[in-house]
């Protein structure tokens, strides 16, 4: 068994009148995971071109998902839906913005652009069904 | 303007041979700008409890139509439980065509006891029901109109001054606009499944004063509310943060 460990800081010395400085870290149990970037080559919502990030039965009992849109324009957005169920969007991502959560393991998500051949760079880690391959 | 920062840190020294460190740092701005989000929830906490496990069912964190719809909203939640098999689940309403077989709600994920997310949301409302009330024939002084928990008593016999009373009266689920006799009624929240009619909104008059209902637009679902449902009915508490536009 592995463990990955996450830490999250959102800071800002004038949302508020008083500084916001919230740090959180937590110890993810994960025993295989994969981090990768890739091409958005499919646009203007979901299709079976959109790109895979997270295969449906590929963990078990929990998995964790990073993604981080690494498009040098605010406007270049990466769109993640749920390809299982209705095509369902829960993110968008602007250029530069990035995401981390638990998704729900039988479901699989995936990613389309704004603009062809955008550049994302996307992990999932969780505890390992052989039952499933990524292929 | 405000500048908000979130830095991500992920990292393992048993998952790979090699030790896996990932850092990455994100200043939050609003959709397609520079400019930074200004708008915040503050950290707070909320506990979740229920009287049995029977009962137990989703709760509304956050309504979509509270925030700037297509926005750059962040979300940050996390459970605080330190019990390992305690987790919440955590829902969006679903931005899919109405009206489909599929489950309610989406589930995003499970998060187990001390374990976030942090997560962009661009809080896509539905469309608030709209419908008209014309206050209409002879009306009298004294009479009255009862809709969502309000009276209005009629001040005097003119239509007009009747309706600008039912416009000037705060209604918990409505806001309303006047125009002469007909005031528009306006849902506060997105919502597919309501329909007013006269025996929402009772008109009791001396003599045939009566209101006409008519809906001129109609509800439909949110498309991002959250919704967070917790696996056991004892208290637990979530933690969560909204940073938006």
């Amino acid at each position: 068994m592995g463990v990955l460990r996450g830490a999250l800081t959102l800071s800002s010395t004038d949302v508020l009148s008083i500084p916001v400085n919230l740090s959180v870290d937590a110890a993810f149990i994960a025993d295989a995971g994969y981090i990768m970037r890739a091409k958005v080559a499919h646009t203007g919502g979901a299709g079976s071109a959109a790109l895979v990030v997270h295969k449906a039965d590929d963990k078990l009992e929990s998995s964790y998902l990073y993604v981080k849109n690494m498009q040098p324009e605010k406007e270049q957005y990466i769109y993640l839906y749920q390809d299982t169920d209705n095509n369902d969007v829960f993110a968008k991502l602007a250029g530069g913005e990035f995401c981390f959560m638990p998704v729900a393991v039988n479901k699989t998500i995936k990613a389309y652009a704004t603009k062809v051949d955008s550049m994302i760079e996307f992990a999932v880690f969780g505890l390992d069904s052989s039952a499933t391959t990524l292929a | 303007m405000a500048t908000t920062t979130a830095t991500l840190s992920l990292s393992s020294s048993d998952l790979t041979n090699q030790s896996l460190a990932l850092s990455t740092t994100a200043t939050l701005t609003k959709a397609g700008t520079l400019t930074g989000l200004d708008q915040t929830t503050g950290v707070a906490r909320k506990t979740l409890s229920y009287a049995s496990s029977g009962v137990i069912d989703t709760t509304v964190l956050f309504r979509a139509d509270d925030f700037t719809t297509d926005g750059a909203n962040k979300v940050y939640l996390k459970n605080t439980s330190t019990t390992a098999s305690e987790y919440m689940t955590i829902y969006l309403t679903g931005d899919r065509a109405p009206n489909t077989s599929a489950e309610g709600l989406v589930e995003i994920g499970r998060l187990y006891a001390g374990d976030w997310m942090f997560f962009p949301w661009n809080a896509t409302s539905g469309v608030k029901e709209t419908f008209t009330c014309v206050v209409g024939n002879t009306w009298a002084a004294g009479d009255t109109l009862v809709f969502d928990g309000v009276e209005i008593v009629a001040a005097n016999s003119t239509v007009a001054d009747i309706a600008a009373q039912i416009d000037a009266a705060q209604f918990p689920n409505w806001v309303t606009s006047v125009s002469s006799a007909t005031v528009t009624f306006v849902a506060r929240y997105s919502n597919a499944g309501i329909e007013i009619d006269t025996s929402e909104i009772v008109a009791t008059t001396a003599g045939n004063g009566d209101v006409t209902i008519a809906t001129t637009v109609e509800g439909t679902k949110s498309g991002s509310d959250i919704y967070v449902k917790p696996s056991v009915h004892t208290s637990m508490v979530l933690e969560y943060l909204a940073i938006s536009e």
